[in-house]
Formats: structure tokens, C-alpha cells, sequence
């Protein structure tokens, strides 16, 4: 798949060649490729990145740079950038490329700037990611066969085989039964009316006979009747339960999943993935495998038919077929396109409404509705021109579709006419009834067509969800585990040995961190935004797994304890907590079901969240809305104080836990967590370093390392990167204070 | 006020005889790219708003044309060879005034029109394919846009 990537797509190698590996002769640790010169044409210059040499590799040459007072700078356009080595100041060399490879060069400055030798992924691995990761969040990272995801896909059939069997003998028995009224219809001109009016007949053996068929079609129609129910239920039914299946499947491997998938993937696109796809996936199994079958089984019985009736009146009927299956294909394939641009027109149209419906008050404030009535006159003209075309296109071509086809009809008609007036005894005779049986069949003719020809259509659509449905459920956990997990129950020591962690591989974000935390011992982390104060939190849950080093809990590495069983043990509180749409009671005991009432309150009033969850009508049972929007930022907080005391973690974190609320509720929130962190290990994240006033031990962490650690007066002391946080919020402090004291004058 | 460039389009500029890298940016880059640039120092401060390139003198004016191409250089789409959907994507090849290229959008993006009736497609990586004309009538382009 990777080489289809490269090729086609993104048009250059999938990995560095060969002979300048064989030149360079160390091990690279990094390359890329600069697929520019300065006058922006297209060229090949490979970058590589050993252990103490940049290499040049171009037209099987080789340019070594060693790293000895190199300097890198970046320029950046719209289209094309480059990187330059600089020595001395001077410029040496410059790499220019273009948008594709950005992720890459990126990369390559980081290394260069930082002389980051210490990547742990392979070169390849990283060159390969960075250019496919923007095609593979489109597209997915299974294989891309069509015939193996419907293959895969019908595998869903398998523990429904009775429904299959049912619903397919419906199919087929409805389909088989259609036939027999227009055969019977022939039957009644040839059998019965033309012997009465040659004199043949007696009226009453014609009447009985007649009745006798006419019996056999009432029993043929209700017999196809019921087929055709047995098929809708059964098939409806069973897609269903595929459907049900799927979503099943899907949700279940979701719950396993790491928060790098989530990191990766948008939501939105994991909601349509087990929604829209799996109910595209339905309507696919209920009714288009079924329906194409059908429509393939009517086809070829007709066409069977027509031509054991008569040979030359059924090829005239036959042949045509495959085009008239092609002409509906090509224009399926048109309307997809007119209908795209139809919806982004409807798209424009609503983006008019969402847009001014909400902003109301402005428009109606710089009196501006004029301007809004002819900004969604404009749109809504457009929509409906390309609604006019979509209605020209449909509107023209089924007319002569079916003139084709009556045009077939008439050559039927034209060729069988003679032969239906010549002597009965002539060898290409044709008779009055077998001839009705023929136009009745051929009136059968087009629905099957039709059906066929959107067959392409169908499959596609079924294939692309069940595509991207598929790429989750192949997706892989990417935490390590250890074959034998301990279920510990924690005490609440810490610890991180040289621990380096890289989202990509490439950037450090923690840069060898050791620490050791005392069971019930609280740290406070604070240090500038991005300096990885957040990911050493998101190690201890094992939300991620560390590059390289180790975190011990207890003595015992995180990767042999039971992870489920580990972040039970282990409490968060983050800045804007996520409440789930239900009740507050059931937000609270989310993590503990069996808690009892009287434990719950318990929680909540030690979270100072009692007082205000009784203020509502509902108490407890109060419906909190979706993200517990019903409540403000303070209720959401100290709710989620509750549900982690009932918990009773051995581990607390704190991610700016107070940061977004105003002082009084700060204060209220504040009490809460000073009654929560007795008797565990807490670490606090903290903007606000007055917040850290019991921590025992205040740790800064600047570009993913420790920079310093003690009590705040040790910190003090030192009259580093503390000090100049402190007296900077000291100043801001004095500031707000200041214009405070103005505001009241 | 003077600007130079260096080979690698690194942009300087001086005021009073000390020069310091800097970036220049079109203040309405899709709406009028000809007038308001703002000129800011490596920390993204603005020094320096210039309200039309005529204002500079012709060596400078130079300088900064020639950074400008750079800085704001699209692929103009003259002509289209394919069109291709395949999973997600839309698969385009072209030819630019660079040469033949190869480009993929999602599926359900569409090119954004601008006010002076350009078709802009912004492909998966970043770049961006303008359409400055229908006129040279590829019914493909013609069908998509």
C-alpha cells in the first residue's frame, strides 16, 4: 500500500536510495528530501542525519557537513521554504522544498537545533509517516481491496445463515413466481380463446380451464406475495443485526484503543464511522445484496426465457442489455457529481443561515438585514440552478433510455408481426399467445437494468464505509503488554527514571526526567505552557507508553500493572471536567456503581458541592445536559471533585484544576481539593502558584525537563525560573489591584 | 528604511543602519495583495505597516517584489489530466507553470472562490492549486467547480 502511496500520489521514492546508504557507510538516524531548487523546479537532493555528520546526496554524490558550529535558520512561503546550514553565519547550504515534505523539515530543525541524536523510531518509519500521515487521515491504514472488504464484510453474514437461507429463497421464489402470470396469460390466448374462437373449444371447457388458470394466477400472486415477504423480513432483519454487529464490534475496539487514536482522529469522524457507515452497511445487506441478486436472477431468467420462447425475437431483446447497463452506470456516475455540487450549493446556503440566524443581534444592530436577504437570495438562486440541472439531466435521459428500450419493443413487435400472420404451419410461425407472453416479459425487462446499472454505485458506497470501519477495528492497541499483569493495589509512590517521551518520535517532550514522589507526598508542577508539565501527567495514567526510561509505581513498572486496574487507583481533576448526559447522581458514582447515598453525599460535601446540587429542583436527579452544559464551570469542577472521592484514589492530578473559575469559586474549589489530598500522593498542575501553597515539593519543568525542585522558599532563594513566575504574578496581581482601586475612585 | 535578501530569501531590514531579519505579510492577501504590508521582527512584532509597495524605492522595491514571489507563490493550474476519486480523496493531475503535478483533496472539499473569481483547491498538504480561468475548458474542472 505504502508504495502505491508514493507512487501514485505522492510521486517520489518510499524510502532513500540504496547507493548513497552504501556511500555514507554509518548508520542514518534521519533523512528527507528537498524536492526544489530556488527556482522552485523539481529536483532530488536527499537529506541524511548520522550520529555526527549532515550528508548532502545528490546526483550520486555525497556533500558531508559535520555538526561543529552549525547553525540552521528557516524560511517559510506560501508553496516553497527552505532550511539553510549556516556556518560562521554564513549561509553553506540551503534545502528548499514544498508543502509535502514540511512535516519532515520540521523534523530536520529540531534535530539540527537541538543536535537530537536520540530518535526512537527508525529513519525509515519517520519519513515514510511523515509524508502518508495527512493521506491516511483521509484515507485509512488498511489495504486497499475492494474485493476483500466485501468479502470481510459478508463474513458478518456467516452466524446468520438461516436468515440468509430464507431470505435469499424468498428472493429467488418471488422471483421465480413473477414469471409464471405472463407465461399463463400466453396460455390462456393459445389454449383457451383461440380453440373457442376457431370453434375447437366449448364455451364451458373453456370456462373451467379458464377458471383453473385463473385460479393458479391468484395462487402465483399471493405465493409471490408471500416471498416477497419472507425476503423483506428476513433480509431487513439481518442487516440489521450485521448493522448491530458492526456497531458492536466497533464501539467494543474503541473502548481498547490508546489516546493516540483519539489524538489522531477526529471525533466527528469516529461518531460517523459507528453511526452513518454502519446504517450504510444496512441498507447495503437488507436490501442490495438482495437486490442485485434478484435483479441478476431476474435478468438472466428473462432473457433465458425470452429466448427459449422464441430465439430471434429474445437475442433482440438480449443483446442490447449490457449497453443499456452501461448507459445507467455512466449516468449514476454523472448525477454522484451533479448531486456533489448540488449539496456543496445547499451547503453554501445553510453555511448563510447558521451564519446570520445566530449573529441576529449584529445584523439587526448595523441594520444590515438588506444586505443578509440578498447575501441568501444569491446562495439560494445558485442552489437552485444546480437543482435545475440534476432535474435537466434525470429528466432527459430516462426518456430515451426507454425509448431505447421501446424501441427494442418495436422491432420485437416489427419482426414478430409477419411472422404471427403467416401459416400456422410454416416453421417460423409464432402464436397469438406466446407472443403476449413475450411483450408481458419484456415489460419486466427494464426495472432489473436499472437496479444493475446502480449496482457500481452501491458496492462503492458499501465498500467505502465498511472501508473505514474496518481501519478502526484493524487498528492496534500501541501500549506495550506484559504477558503476566499484576493487579496492585497502589500505596503511591512515584517514580520516573530517565524517562524521554516523543509524540512523533522525533521532538523530545520530556528530556530524561528522574523523580521519585513519597506515597502521600504532594508535588506542585508549574513552568511555561508546552514544557511538558501536562504529558508527565498523561505517562502516569499510561495514556502513552515513555520512549525510553521507565515509571515505577510502587517499585513495579506501569507496564506489568493491569492498566484498567492501575487508573481505577488513580483520580483526575482537569481544568474543564467532562460530565456525561444523565444526572449529576449518575455523573458522581460513574466511577464506583455500588457506592451507596449516603457515601455520595458524603463526596459531595466534602467537594462543597452538596449546598448547590440541593438549590436545583431535582437534587441529585438533576439532568446535568450534554458536557453537563446545564451547570457552570465551578458546579462542573466540584461535581467532578465528588465523583473522584468516591473513588478513593491512591493518586491525585490536578491539571489546572482551578484556572478557569473566578476567586470565590476558586476558593470553594480550593477547600474541596485541601480536604481531598489527605493520605495521597498528589500532583498538582497550577497557573496560579498561590495554589501550590501545601505542596511539599514545587518541581519547574522548562522544555521538558526539571529545571528546578524544592519548597517555594528554597525556590525563592534561588532566584531562577520560580522567582520570575512569582514576581511576574506578584506584578499582575499589583496591576489588577491597582486599576481596581482606580475603577472605585 | 531598507530591506536585502539573502540567497535563501531570508529577508532584512534596516532603519537607522542596523539590520535584523524580518518577515513581511500581506495584511489582505486573497482581498488585495498589492497594498498593506506589515513588517514584523522575529518575535512576530510588528515594526513597521506599509501601506503601498510604491511608497519604497526602486532597489528596495525590487528586493521586495522578488521576496513576495517567493513568500506567496501558488501553483497555477493550466491544464488537467486526470480527475480520480478514490477512497476519501479526490486525485488530481496537472500541469502548472512549474511542470506536471500531483495533487489530492478530500473528497468533500471544494475550492474556494475568491472575490476576484479565482478557484483555489488547497490540497491535503498545505499547498494550494489555483484556477485562475475556465477558458481552457477542461470538462473535468469545468464539471468540478
Amino acid at each position: 500500500m505504502k508504495t502505491k502511496y508514493f507512487k501514485k500520489y505522492l510521486v517520489q521514492k518510499d524510502k532513500i536510495p540504496e547507493e548513497y546508504r552504501e556511500k555514507i557507510k554509518e548508520e542514518i538516524i534521519f533523512y528527507c528530501l528537498s524536492d526544489y531548487d530556488s527556482e522552485f523546479q523539481a529536483i532530488e537532493k536527499w537529506i541524511a542525519v548520522t550520529s555526527s555528520s549532515v550528508f548532502i546526496c545528490e546526483n550520486s554524490s555525497l556533500v558531508k557537513i559535520e555538526f561543529d558550529e552549525m547553525s540552521v535558520r528557516e524560511v517559510k512561503g506560501r508553496s516553497f521554504s527552505n532550511i539553510s546550514i549556516l556556518k560562521n553565519e554564513k549561509v553553506v547550504h540551503t534545502f528548499w522544498y514544498g508543502q509535502k515534505q514540511a512535516t519532515l523539515f520540521s523534523q530536520l530543525k529540531y534535530i539540527l537545533e537541538e543536535k537530537n541524536l536520540d530518535i526512537s523510531k527508525s529513519a525509515e518509519e519517520i519519513y515514510q509517516m511523515g509524508l502518508l500521515k495527512p493521506l491516511l487521515k483521509k484515507q485509512a491504514s488498511v489495504e486497499v481491496d475492494k474485493n476483500k472488504v466485501v468479502k470481510r464484510l459478508l463474513g458478518y453474514l456467516k452466524p446468520y445463515r438461516k436468515e440468509l437461507f430464507f431470505g435469499g429463497l424468498g428472493a429467488l421464489g418471488a422471483t421465480l413466481v413473477s414469471l409464471l402470470p405472463a407465461y399463463l396469460s400466453g396460455k390462456v390466448v393459445d389454449d383457451i380463446i383461440k380453440p373457442f374462437q376457431d370453434g375447437k373449444m366449448k364455451a364451458e371447457d373453456g370456462m373451467s380451464l379458464g377458471l383453473l388458470i385463473i385460479g393458479t394466477l391468484a395462487f402465483t400472486y399471493a405465493i409471490r406475495e408471500f416471498f416477497i415477504w419472507l425476503r423483506l423480513k428476513k433480509m431487513s432483519i439481518l442487516g440489521e443485526k450485521v448493522a448491530r454487529d458492526l456497531r458492536r464490534d466497533l464501539f467494543n475496539h474503541i473502548q481498547k484503543l490508546d489516546m493516540d487514536f483519539f489524538a489522531n482522529n477526529q471525533t466527528g469522524s469516529i461518531i460517523s464511522r459507528v453511526s452513518s457507515d454502519t446504517d450504510r452497511i444496512w441498507d447495503f445487506v437488507a436490501f442490495g445484496v438482495i437486490e442485485v441478486s434478484i435483479a441478476l436472477i431476474t435478468l438472466f431468467s428473462l432473457s433465458t426465457v425470452l429466448i427459449s420462447l422464441d430465439l430471434q425475437l429474445g437475442l433482440i431483446m438480449t443483446l442490447p442489455t449490457p449497453l443499456l447497463i452501461y448507459a445507467i452506470y455512466r449516468h449514476g456516475e454523472k448525477m454522484k457529481l451533479m448531486f456533489l455540487k448540488c449539496w456543496r450549493k445547499w451547503a453554501d446556503l445553510t453555511a448563510v443561515l447558521s451564519d446570520a440566524i445566530p449573529g441576529m443581534q449584529v445584523v439587526k444592530s448595523f441594520n444590515q438585514e438588506s444586505r443578509e436577504v440578498k447575501r441568501f437570495g444569491e446562495k439560494n438562486e445558485a442552489a437552485v440552478e444546480e437543482f435545475y440541472s440534476v432535474h435537466e439531466s434525470w429528466t432527459k435521459f430516462w426518456p430515451v433510455l426507454f425509448l431505447f428500450v421501446q424501441a427494442m419493443m418495436i422491432s420485437v413487435w416489427f419482426f414478430a408481426m409477419p411472422r404471427l400472420l403467416i401459416d400456422s404451419s410454416s416453421a417460423t410461425f409464432i402464436t397469438a399467445g406466446t407472443f403476449i407472453s413475450f411483450l408481458l416479459y419484456m415489460n419486466m425487462f427494464a426495472q432489473p437494468i436499472e437496479i444493475i446499472g446502480q449496482m457500481a454505485r452501491m458496492l462503492n458506497r458499501a465498500s467505502s464505509s465498511a472501508y473505514r470501519i474496518f481501519e478502526i477495528l484493524d487498528t492496534k492497541p500501541s501500549l506495550e503488554t506484559s504477558e503476566v499483569k499484576v493487579e496492585k493495589t497502589l500505596q503511591g509512590e512515584i517514580e520516573f527514571k530517565d524517562v524521554i517521551f516523543s509524540y512523533d518520535g522525533v521532538r523530545n517532550v520530556l528530556k530524561g526526567i528522574n523523580l521519585n514522589i513519597k506515597p502521600g507526598e504532594m508535588i506542585g508542577l508549574v513552568g511555561p505552557s508546552g514544557s511538558g508539565k501536562s504529558t508527565i501527567t498523561k505517562l502516569i495514567n499510561r495514556f502513552y507508553d515513555v520512549t525510553s526510561g521507565s515509571i515505577d509505581l510502587d517499585g513495579v513498572s506501569i507496564k506489568e500493572i493491569d492498566a484498567g486496574f492501575m487508573r481505577r487507583q488513580i483520580g483526575i481533576v482537569h481544568q474543564d471536567p467532562y460530565l456525561f448526559h444523565g444526572s449529576i447522581l449518575d455523573n458522581i458514582r460513574y466511577g464506583n456503581e455500588d457506592a451507596t447515598f449516603f457515601e455520595i453525599i458524603k463526596a459531595c460535601k466534602i467537594a462543597n458541592a452538596h449546598e448547590f446540587i440541593m438549590g436545583f429542583a431535582n437534587s441529585y436527579d438533576t439532568i446535568v445536559g450534554e458536557r453537563g452544559q446545564t451547570l457552570s464551570g465551578g458546579e462542573r469542577q466540584r461535581v467532578s471533585i465528588a465523583r473522584a472521592i468516591l473513588n478513593n484514589p491512591k493518586i491525585l492530578i490536578f491539571d489546572e484544576a482551578t484556572s478557569a473559575v473566578d476567586t470565590e469559586t476558586e476558593r470553594k474549589i480550593q477547600d474541596a481539593l485541601d480536604k481531598l489530598i489527605e493520605g495521597r500522593t498528589v500532583i498538582a498542575i497550577a497557573h496560579r502558584l498561590s495554589t501550590l501553597r501545601k505542596a511539599n515539593r514545587i518541581l519547574v519543568v522548562k522544555k521538558g525537563q526539571i529545571v528546578e525542585q524544592g519548597s517555594h522558599s528554597d525556590l525563592m532563594q534561588m532566584s531562577g525560573e520560580y522567582k520570575k513566575l512569582q514576581d511576574m504574578q506578584t506584578q499582575m496581581h499589583e496591576i489588577m489591584h491597582g486599576s481596581q482601586t482606580k475603577e472605585e475612585v | 528604511m531598507k530591506f536585502k535578501l539573502e540567497s535563501d530569501k531570508k529577508l532584512f531590514y534596516s532603519k537607522d543602519n542596523e539590520w535584523q531579519e524580518v518577515e513581511l505579510k500581506s495584511c489582505f492577501p486573497l482581498t488585495d495583495k498589492n497594498s498593506f504590508f506589515s513588517v514584523l521582527d522575529k518575535e512576530a512584532k510588528e515594526i513597521e505597516l506599509i501601506e503601498s509597495l510604491s511608497h519604497l524605492n526602486v532597489s528596495d522595491r525590487f528586493v521586495v517584489d522578488e521576496y513576495l514571489n517567493f513568500r506567496g507563490f501558488n501553483f497555477e493550474i493550466l491544464g488537467v489530466y486526470k480527475i480520480e476519486e478514490d477512497f476519501g480523496l479526490r486525485h488530481f493531475e496537472v500541469k502548472t507553470q512549474v511542470g506536471d503535478k500531483a495533487f489530492q483533496t478530500a473528497l468533500d472539499a471544494w475550492p474556494m472562490k475568491t472575490k476576484s473569481g479565482e478557484y483555489i483547491f488547497s490540497d491535503i498538504h498545505g499547498d494550494q492549486f489555483i484556477v485562475n480561468t475556465l477558458d481552457f475548458g477542461e470538462k473535468y474542472m469545468k464539471a468540478l467547480i
